[in-house]
């Protein structure tokens, strides 16, 4: 009896703790991206995503991208990106929701203040389409909150994102991109 | 018509063709919105919006539209690349946001937290949360490119 009653009070505790999992959140996050290809680089950037971390097991990250939030600096290149591409009346936000695999177990524990390593096994949704995917990346607790911070590449062609065959050689099919947020705990 | 002259015309015809589309091409984007809004809304009447319409219904009516808000200033951000600013709202789990840009900054940072504002900016649309579990539980309506039309 008294084996039982010790597995239902942990039981309890791992119940609660994953009820009141820490979560840190921000609205200001930024990502941005470029595409470089021999004839020209286009990149435009996005200061309104809303990204969440919590300090649950297993830790889980989410981001939620307006995709119109990204600026570029020419007029005709935020057109394009909006309405032909990203069709972006129709998907106006790109988003993308995971769980850290690597480290296994991972838990900021509050003090560490060095940047750790991260794996974070995902679904983006991009232009409509989900695509499972690993990304790579870092987070750090600082006094301010958690930093996050990843730098990856999606293919256009992964998203159905068409791009014209006369665009071909200035648009690349490959696109950096680079995320960096600050979350706040909540 | 000789020769000569048609040929003239034909390449002044695409030198200016060649002209407009590099003027077209280097135009920059519009940071700061102007102009008359194509709505007019409350931040009231967003929340109200945004809980009672399906999100398809609200973007495919708002994105990409001109939208001048009127509402409390409830928080603010002020950031290098950007500013943005927090509407109140009687809903915990609406968050109503304008960005700015950075030429904007100091007028950004003159507001005053409780203050009614209203602004002009361009709609980024809805975003709801996908799931009961999601970790973002609350309902987005973002907007950029404002520019502060008054201040109470």
């Amino acid at each position: 009896m008294k084996k039982y009653s010790i597995l239902f009070v942990m039981a309890m505790i791992f119940a609660i703790g994953q009820t009141f999992a820490q979560v840190y959140k921000t609205s200001t996050a930024v990502v941005s991206f470029i595409s470089k290809t021999e004839y020209e680089t286009f990149e435009a950037t996005n200061n309104q995503v809303t990204a969440a971390y919590s300090a649950s097991s297993p830790a889980k990250v989410q981001f939620r991208v307006p995709v119109n939030a990204f600026i570029f600096e020419k007029k005709l290149m935020q057109t394009h990106f909006q309405e032909n591409y990203m069709e972006s009346a129709k998907y106006p936000n790109a988003s993308f929701k995971g769980e850290i695999i690597a480290p296994e177990n991972f838990r900021i524990n509050g003090k560490e203040q060095k940047e750790q390593a991260v794996t974070v096994k995902g679904v983006f949704n991009i232009h409509g389409v989900d695509k499972e995917t690993e990304i790579k990346g870092s987070l750090q607790y600082t006094p301010n909150g958690i930093v996050l911070k990843a730098n990856f590449s999606i293919l256009l062609s992964d998203y159905n994102i068409a791009v014209p065959s006369n665009l071909m050689a200035k648009i690349s099919q490959n696109i950096d991109i680079k995320v960096n947020a600050l979350l706040e705990a909540k | 018509m000789s020769f000569k002259r048609i040929a003239i015309i034909l390449i002044a015809l695409l030198l200016l063709g060649v002209a407009i589309g590099y003027f077209l091409y280097q135009n920059p984007t519009e940071l700061v919105s102007s102009g008359k809004p194509d709505f007019n809304f409350t931040t009231a009447e967003l929340e109200k919006k945004g809980t009672t319409e399906a999100d398809t219904q609200f973007n495919l009516q708002l994105v990409d539209k001109r939208v001048q808000i009127k509402g409390v200033l409830g928080s603010k951000t002020i950031q290098d690349a950007s500013n943005s600013i927090f509407f109140k709202t009687d809903n915990e789990n609406i968050v109503i946001s304008a960005a700015f840009d950075k030429s904007l900054s100091e007028s950004v940072a003159a507001l005053t937290i409780g203050s009614e504002i209203e602004v002009l900016c361009v709609c980024n649309g809805i975003a709801k949360p996908e799931d009961p579990d999601d970790l973002l539980s609350e309902t987005t309506i973002t907007f950029n490119r404002c520019d502060l039309v008054s201040q109470k």
